[in-house]
Formats: structure tokens, C-alpha cells, sequence
């Protein structure tokens, strides 16, 4: 009797350390510092401890009941250096994003130049891209738009003033469906 | 002699050729790596000076770089993403920027961020609420005005109040200059009663005003045509702020009259 008092309070303890460690996680992931979003699987490691993928996933398991998730944007197969972020689960409407600032013709080059740059293997001289962009959309509009992006993550620039897709793009684009759906457009 | 400079020919054009797989995202495999790196190889003994040495080491780390994208390339075609460039580049050309707003739009996933207000940041609001100028407090204290209408108070008495921020009109004026460049479409100039006017008569002073702005800080520039008694806008590309040599000043009334006027002939 003793012994079966004693694992309900031990399972008791673990359920509430894992609850706190999984607000711990959401204030980690959620609040914004300065103006970079999201963060690395070591800063997670050393706030959370070593199951910091397993509170990770329980937290991923609460946030699909209100239509989030959690996305993990890894360039080899080290989570601790792969960047954790909450997004979307689902995708917004276009009023949705109508109100929060975007404009329809923002979308749209930010998508011609995010299907570019992967027909291109991730990267293109800014001249080329605006060359393209220009064909569509009007000057004044390529310039502003592509400065725009750089800054909120979506491209990067290098000196050579080459662009390549930022960790924005990586992570809030499903490009194989973006692709697949432009070749399904009639 | 001679052929010591053919051969630092060669390694700058193979460099230059690198550069250029890289930047343009052209197939990597048309560098001969393997050839070239032969060729690197036969003119190393020929090198003395430590510029020679320099761009044999230049040209192996640009070829290095290609070998790295050749992988990426390699990885890419054998991935799911890999699909005709071609055929995508022109469906990218056919489709309409509405279409491709609503494509985009099933494949967005957007992060989703919180703004915190720490304990640190709270402190230092209510240090900048303490410190704040007596200025802002006195035009509670003063006396109502029975008579007399109201004055429009100037963006710098409005920024000195700390009532209106630096940022937000900056980009409430980029807003309008998007407006305005949206309704001249390509068109060198257009006509400022048509732009300014509004259905209501507060939209159209606060028109007025926000395009007294976008002049001033060059988004745009004002032309005007006394003989046929006309002023255009003529809307910039990229905002140049005028110099104060090369400005002017000019004073364009607007009253109610005027705004009635305006929509006569509109309606007409």
C-alpha cells in the first residue's frame, strides 16, 4: 500500500516537472528576442535538459490542439545545431494575410523568387532575379520587395550581392508543394 | 617567360569560370575539375614568387567550391524537389500575380512569434514615463477655447509631444507612396487634385498634408503648369531627398471651396 502511495507520488512529481518544462519550452520557442524567432537545439538542450526532444514533442502535441506546430529547420542530421521554431500548422487565408500587411502582389514575388531560386539550387545573382521579377511585377516594386524579404529572413545576400533562401523561407515554405503546385496550375 | 604568363592566364580564367558557376547557379558540372586540377598541378613547380603561389591556392579553393556544389547539385536532382527548371521558369511567366499569391499561400506556413515585456523593459518605460516633459502635461492645464478652430499641430510640435513616432509615420508615408505609385502605373505624372481628393473632406486635408511630405522627403516630385493652370506628381522610384540648394518652396491653398469645387466636377 505504501509502496503503490509512493510511485503515485513519484509519477505526480514527474508529471508536474514535465508540465513546467513544457511552458519552460513554450516561453523558449514562442517569445521573440530582438528580431530573430525560434532557436537552436542546444539552447533548448541547456534550458530543458537532455530529453529536450521529448518535452519538445509533448509540447508539439499541445500546440496542434490550437493549429500550431512545432518545425525543426536542419541542414545535416544534428538536432542541437538545427533551429526549432512554432509555426502555422495549417496555411492562412488570403484575408488573413491581407490584414496583417501583405499585399497580393508581395506574395506573389516572394514566391516567384523562392520557385527561382530552387530551379537554380538555392542561389542567384540579385541582377538576374530582378531581371526576371521585372517582367511581371514594376520596378519600384522588385527593389523594395527583395530588400524587404532580406531583412525579415526570407533571402540572404552575399556581398557579391548573390541571394540565397534564408532560414525564414526554410522554415514556413513547403517548397515541394509550392513546386508541385505550380506545375499543377493550368 | 611567355609561358609562365599563359599559365597565370589560365588560372585566372579557371577562377573567373568557378565565380561564375557559383553566382549564376549554372550546372557546376561543366567545369572539368578534374582536368583543371591536372593543369594546376603540372604549372606548381613552375611558381616562385608568393603572388604565383597565391592564386594557384585561389584557383584550388575555387575549384574546391565547385566540387562542393557539384554534391549539392547531385543531391538536388536525386531529391523530391527536383523538378524541370524550364518548365517551372515558364509557368512562373504564364501565371498571374493573384494565382500565384493563392499557390504561395498553400505551401505558408508562417512562424508564429510573441512580443515579451520583461520586468527590464517595464522599468524602463516607467523611467521614460517620469521623465517625460512637462510640455505634454501643460496642454491638459490650458484653458478651452470656446472660439476658433482648431489648429493642425505640425509633425515636429506632434514628434516633440512624443504623440507621434518617428517610425510609424515613415511608414505611413511609405504607405501612401506605394498608393501613389500604384495609381500612376507606369505613367510619368499625375494629376495632384486626383490624387489628393477624397469623397470626405478630413481625408482629403490629411491627402494634402501626407503629399506635402512625400515631396519634401523626395518620394516624389511636383510640377507645376500655371498656363494650364494644372500640378502634377510626378511619383520616384527611389526616394532622393532633395537638396537645399535645389529646393523650393511652394504653397498649394486648400479649403473647403476648393474641396467642393473638386467634387463638382467630379461628379460631372
Amino acid at each position: 500500500m505504501v509502496k503503490i502511495k509512493k510511485r503515485e507520488e513519484k509519477i505526480g512529481e514527474e508529471k508536474a516537472l514535465y508540465t513546467q518544462k513544457i511552458r519552460k519550452a513554450a516561453k523558449i520557442l514562442l517569445f521573440k528576442k530582438h528580431r530573430r524567432v525560434g532557436v537552436k537545439g542546444w539552447e533548448l538542450k541547456k534550458a530543458l535538459g537532455k530529453n529536450y526532444l521529448k518535452i519538445v514533442g509533448m509540447l508539439n502535441h499541445e500546440l496542434e490542439k490550437i493549429g500550431l506546430e512545432v518545425k525543426i529547420v536542419s541542414e545535416g542530421e544534428e538536432f542541437e545545431k538545427a533551429w526549432f521554431f512554432v509555426t502555422l500548422a495549417g496555411t492562412p487565408t488570403l484575408s488573413e494575410v491581407e490584414t496583417s500587411g501583405w499585399r497580393i502582389d508581395d506574395l506573389a514575388v516572394l514566391a516567384v523568387t523562392i520557385a527561382y531560386l530552387n530551379t537554380k539550387q538555392g542561389s542567384i545573382s540579385r541582377s538576374e532575379i530582378e531581371k526576371i521579377l521585372r517582367k511581371k511585377f514594376p520596378e519600384w516594386k522588385v527593389g523594395y520587395n527583395l530588400n524587404r524579404f532580406i531583412r525579415m529572413g526570407y533571402l540572404t545576400q552575399d556581398e557579391d550581392e548573390t541571394l540565397r533562401l534564408g532560414w525564414r523561407a526554410k522554415a514556413e515554405v513547403d517548397q515541394k508543394t509550392l513546386l508541385e503546385l505550380i506545375l499543377a496550375e493550368k | 617567360m611567355k609561358g609562365k604568363k599563359v599559365n597565370r592566364e589560365i588560372l585566372l580564367r579557371l577562377i573567373s569560370l568557378c565565380e561564375m558557376v557559383e553566382k549564376r547557379g549554372i550546372n557546376p558540372f561543366e567545369v572539368e575539375v578534374a582536368e583543371a586540377l591536372n593543369q594546376v598541378r603540372r604549372m606548381l613547380p613552375k611558381w616562385k614568387s608568393f603572388d604565383e603561389y597565391c592564386l594557384d591556392a585561389e584557383t584550388i579553393n575555387k575549384l574546391s567550391k565547385v566540387v562542393k556544389l557539384q554534391e549539392e547539385w547531385v543531391k538536388h536532382r536525386s531529391s523530391t524537389l527536383y523538378s524541370d527548371p524550364e518548365i517551372i521558369r515558364s509557368k512562373l511567366m504564364e501565371l498571374e500575380a493573384k494565382t500565384l499569391a493563392q499557390i504561395f499561400l498553400k505551401a505558408w506556413h508562417p512562424v508564429i512569434s510573441i512580443e515579451k515585456l520583461s520586468a527590464k523593459k517595464l522599468k524602463e518605460a516607467l523611467t521614460y514615463w517620469e521623465n517625460l516633459s512637462e510640455e505634454r502635461f501643460k496642454l491638459e492645464k490650458a484653458p478651452f477655447q470656446e472660439e476658433g478652430l482648431p489648429e493642425l499641430a505640425s509633425k515636429d510640435e506632434l514628434l516633440k509631444l512624443k504623440i507621434f513616432v518617428e517610425e510609424e509615420f515613415n511608414r505611413l508615408l511609405e504607405k501612401f507612396w506605394f498608393e501613389l505609385l500604384d495609381k500612376a502605373k507606369g505613367k510619368e505624372k499625375i494629376s495632384y487634385w486626383d490624387f489628393v481628393f477624397s469623397d470626405n473632406y478630413e481625408d482629403f486635408v490629411v491627402r494634402s498634408y501626407l503629399t506635402s511630405f512625400l515631396v519634401s522627403y523626395g518620394y516624389a516630385e511636383i510640377l507645376v503648369k500655371p498656363m494650364e493652370d494644372e500640378i502634377f506628381l510626378i511619383p520616384k522610384l527611389k526616394p532622393e531627398k532633395p537638396t537645399q540648394t535645389a529646393s523650393t518652396s511652394l504653397t498649394i491653398p486648400i479649403n473647403y471651396a476648393r474641396w467642393l469645387k473638386l467634387k463638382k466636377e467630379r461628379k460631372k
